[in-house]
């Protein structure tokens, strides 16, 4: 174990989330200091995606962590997170 | 040693079933936390024995905690917060627990992807556009 490596975030508390969108679902883990930002944009390779939770669009910097306090305590895993597709990205 | 694994980066494991649990868990007084898969978690969903495990994927680390240890771990965590979640441990109980590192490798033996992305700075002003 190299320990110059701790702080990494593959070291993290690892968040389990469950991304729907119409009755499509998609399971993701990552680490609970992503942000929503980093989520859609790896999402987003081409299209242009919001975040959704309860039909209100997430905040680019929350972090997942923070998404999970605010939204989820309690609740047994994954946090449910939904996701529109605005347009088409151009290249 | 990999560029990348030189790299801080945010790791998205991405799945079209659910994902097997995951445990923040420090298993010796010489490491930090690190994150584990029950093992019989991941045998379950290989549908393979231990014994077969431990032959075909040998350089996989699997550690063995007390449960006791393990609950008391897992149930600082404010992601177990749901008493359900962790309803099938005892925290009195003197068993063992064999853990198995979660990785890039165990993910994809699991059928899950793993997309990595560079922890951008934030911007100065206002929000990011599309993507």
């Amino acid at each position: 174990f190299d320990h110059s490596k701790a702080h990494f975030y593959r070291y993290d508390e690892q968040v389990s989330l469950c991304l729907e969108r119409s009755s499509l679902q998609k399971f993701v883990r990552c680490s609970v200091r992503a942000e929503v930002r980093h989520l859609r944009k790896v999402l987003c390779h081409r299209l242009n995606v919001q975040m959704l939770f309860n039909n209100e669009s997430l905040p680019d910097h929350m972090t997942m962590k923070r998404l999970w306090l605010s939204h989820w305590f309690g609740k047994a895993q994954p946090l449910v997170l939904h996701y529109t597709i605005k347009d088409k990205r151009t290249r | 040693e990999d560029e990348e694994d030189k790299k801080e980066v945010f790791e998205f494991q991405f799945s079209d079933r659910p994902l097997l649990p995951c445990y923040n868990i420090q298993v010796s007084l010489s490491q930090g936390p690190r994150n584990w898969l029950l093992l019989s978690d991941v045998l379950r969903r290989l549908r393979m024995s231990a014994r077969s495990f431990r032959q075909t994927f040998p350089h996989m680390e699997v550690v063995t905690v007390a449960e006791a240890e393990f609950f008391r771990q897992a149930s600082l965590s404010q992601l177990f917060s749901c008493p359900e979640e962790l309803e099938g441990f005892h925290p009195d109980s003197k068993d063992l627990l064999d853990l198995v590192e979660d990785s890039a490798e165990l993910a994809a033996l699991l059928g899950s992807t793993l997309e990595c992305r560079l922890p951008e700075p934030r911007a100065k002003f206002g929000g990011e556009g599309g993507c």
